[in-house]
Order: C-alpha cells, then structure tokens, then sequence
C-alpha cells in the first residue's frame, strides 16, 4: 500500500523527482532500500530519455552549424556547393530519413575532413573535397556523414547526457525559447562533432553510407578507396585533424567488409562519374 | 483607455515574429512548385518563377506557407518546402528601431531561427548587425546562405537521371 502510495505520487512529481534524494524518503517510509534504488535507477533512465523531436534536432543543428562555420569560415562557392547539395539531397531523399532537409557546404579549411551536425546541416572541408576523385567517392564523404544524421549519434549522446536530466518541459521549452540550457546542448554537439563520436558511430556510419551509395546506384567500393587515401594521408602525417576524430582508416575498412557481407548489397555498379566531378568540382576551383 | 491599447499594442509589435515582417523571394534554380498540404506529394495548386517576391503566412516545420507579392505574378498561396524560399534583405537592428521601435526593441533580445523559433541572446552588448554576439564563434549569416540554396526535387531528379543512377 504504502509503495503504491508511493509510485503513484512519483508519477505527478516526475520532474522533481529526478533531483530527490530517493534513500532518505525510503528510510523515512519504511521501505526495502532494494526497491527505492530499482525506482531510483527507473526515474533516472526515464529522465535520459526525453525525446527530441525533428524540428527540435532541426533548432539545435542549425546553432551548432553556425559555430562550425564560425570556426572555419565557408567557401561562397555556389557551383560546388550546389553540385555538392545535389549529390547529397539525392542520398538524402534514399536514407532512413528521407523528409529532413539536408543542407551542405564546403567549410574553408584545407584540412581533410566533414561534420555533420544534427537535422542534416552537412559540412564537407575544402581539403577533403581536394582529397577525392570522383563524384562516386565524393557521394561516399556525404553519405557517411548523414548517416551519422539518421542513426541520430549526437542527439542520442545528449539524449543519455547529464544535460537531459531535467523534466520533458524544461527541455522542450530550451528549444523553444533558448536560454542557457540550450547553449548547453549546443555546446554538448559541438564538443562531440570537434572531439568526435564514439568509434562503433562512425563505424554504423560507414556500413549506412555503403547502403545509401548502393540504394542510389553509385559504385560502393568508392567508400574503400576513400579510406585507402586516408590510410595513405594518415602514413603522412596529413590527415591529423580526421586522425583525432576518427578511428584509423585500416580498422574502419576490417569493419566495413564485415558489414558488407551482411548489406546484401546489389553488385557494384561501376557508376563514378569522374567527368561530371571534374566539371563541377575541379573547373570551379576558386584561385 | 488610451494606456490599455498602447499596451496591446506592444504586446503586438513584441510578439509579432521576424519573418513575418521581414521579405523574402524564392530561389530555387527553376522556381517552385505550389501545394496544397505541406507534404511533397500534395496537390500542385501552381508555380512560383525563381526570384518572384513572396511573404510567409506560417511555418511548418521544414514547410513554409507562401503567398506572393506584387503585381507580377497572379497571387497564388501555398506550402512549399524552405529551402526554395531566400531572404530578400535582413533588416539590421539600426533599421529595425528606426522603423518600429518596439520591433526593434524585440530584435535585440531575440534572434529567429529559420524556423520562427526565437532563441535569446544574452544580452544587448556586443551583438553586430546580425544579432549575433560580436567575436563570438556562430557565424549565422553563412547558415542563412547555406539555406538559402535551393535545390529542388525536380533538380535532384533530373541529377540523378544525367547520372544514371537509380531513381
């Protein structure tokens, strides 16, 4: 009675709850500890879950996007640009999410790497676009990249942060209204874009992205030449920004071709469209 | 009586949004396509010609109700998604407090997201033209220029067939 009592007063109090000292209200009542910890460890694992939806995710990527830029500046190049947001609107439209509204620019860095932050603001560095040879692996950067969107890894990692532990409401309205709790978050997916994701992300991204060039028709071994050209960058020493916040090219390819075998993937298409880059890309080179 | 409608309308001018007030064109390359719903496979009630001016009537999520503007076009009123829809100029607060003060006043303490949804800005000090903290590292002007490409489904079709890939 008495624990009825209580979980049923937890329920109006959730969001208090989550800051209360669960030990000394089961002293005070007379209840097992065991129990008070299990009811603990639940209110604490509701609490991590509070969900963010899409247009939230869409608020908060757009401040972190404007910090990205902030740090490396853009390249106002539209022709790239616009060829970039046509390969990757294209592998958008055939990911897991395909109603969000993925963007994508060129930061203006010549160092190699891409960062997506999250609601699909999609960044790609001017290094690493001098890096690949063809639209096929170019779709290959991209592709990873949203699938670091679609399978959600910074919006999880702030969903299971200490930042989530306040009450649904509170969180809601930091989208909503902004404040110090949002410029928390935004901090929070800064710090995991910069520093970088956990290393099976960015593994589940790469076997996505072999999905999503095999659902548009690209010619998928192009995600293995990409990692060869960094295996052969990071050798050189020149790939140290994408070295910090990846796992190695070498551990990323074992890993691959296990998942390859378990894609079913159609067989490669032989699609690289080295002409069509090379128009687009190469020939609108800024001096 | 006179304090009473004074006060309601600044509650007004406070709590009317930026882009409300603020114009806006479309950009996509080949223009847009009108709809009735904010879903992509909505009826086509029309098509608006790229930099034709329109003004926004409400905004869902990345869907925006458009209407155009001026004598140009015969008017047409719809959902289209937000990425063709460009800024045509973005006040700075200088002009905003020169137009409306109260507008100008709102400015100051929020800045508009795509979205609509306003997010604050800790203070007055320090902030440019743009509303966004003076040395800081947010650079918003180049995400509102990364927004503003628009690439249509029609322009992602029509890429992917050149390509020969699946469609």
């Amino acid at each position: 009675m008495r624990l009825s009592l209580l979980l049923a007063g937890l329920l109006f109090w959730m969001p208090a709850a989550m800051a209360f000292n669960f030990g000394e209200l089961g002293d005070a009542l007379g209840i097992d500890p065991d129990i008070i910890r299990r009811i603990d460890q639940g209110v604490k694992i509701a609490s991590a879950l509070i969900p963010i939806s899409d247009e939230e995710e869409r608020i908060l990527g757009r401040n972190v996007a404007g910090r990205v830029v902030g740090r490396f500046g853009i390249e106002k190049n539209m022709q790239q640009t616009y060829y970039l947001n046509l390969i990757g609107q294209a592998l958008g439209q055939r990911s897991d999410r395909p109603n969000l509204a993925y963007r994508f620019a060129i930061l203006a860095t010549d160092d190699v790497n891409a960062y997506s932050c999250p609601g699909g603001y999609i960044f790609v560095t001017r290094g690493a676009l001098n890096m690949v040879h063809n639209e096929a692996e170019l779709a290959a950067v991209l592709a990873h990249e949203i699938a670091h969107v679609t399978e959600r890894h910074i919006i999880n990692a702030l969903q299971h942060s200490k930042l989530m532990k306040v009450s649904g409401e509170v969180a809601a309205d930091a989208f909503k209204q902004g404040g110090e709790l949002f410029q928390q978050m935004s901090d929070f997916a800064t710090d995991a874009l910069f520093k970088g994701l956990k290393k099976t992300d960015e593994y589940a991204s790469d076997s996505k992205a072999l999905e999503y060039l095999d659902h548009l028709g690209y010619d998928y071994p192009a995600m293995y030449d990409v990692l060869k050209e960094l295996e052969q960058r990071r050798k050189q020493g020149r790939a140290k920004v994408l070295a910090k916040t990846h796992p190695s090219p070498k551990s990323r390819m074992r890993q691959l071709k296990q998942a390859e075998s378990e894609l079913h993937l159609d067989r490669p298409t032989g699609i690289r469209l080295k002409a069509r880059f090379v128009k687009h890309i190469v020939k609108n080179k800024e001096a | 009586m006179v304090r009473i409608l004074g006060s309601l309308l600044c509650c007004f001018l406070l709590a009317t949004p930026a882009w409300a007030v603020d114009r806006y064109y479309i950009g996509s390359s080949d223009g847009i396509d009108v709809l009735q719903r904010a879903q992509a496979h909505a009826v086509v009630l029309g098509h608006i010609p790229r930099l034709t001016d329109v003004k926004i009537i409400q905004k869902k999520r990345a869907w925006w109700k458009v209407r155009t503007v001026g004598y140009t076009t015969p008017e047409i009123s719809g959902w289209v998604p937000s990425g063709a829809v460009r800024k045509r100029y973005r006040a700075t607060v200088a002009e905003k407090t020169s137009n409306s003060f109260f507008s100008g006043l709102s400015s100051l303490f929020h800045r508009n997201t795509a979205g609509g949804q306003k997010t604050a800005v800790l203070g007055v000090r320090g902030l440019d033209e743009e509303g966004n903290a003076a040395g800081g590292k947010a650079n918003m002007v180049a995400v509102e220029w990364m927004e503003g490409l628009g690439v249509s489904n029609a322009d992602v079709a029509a890429f992917v067939e050149q390509g020969r890939l699946n469609p």
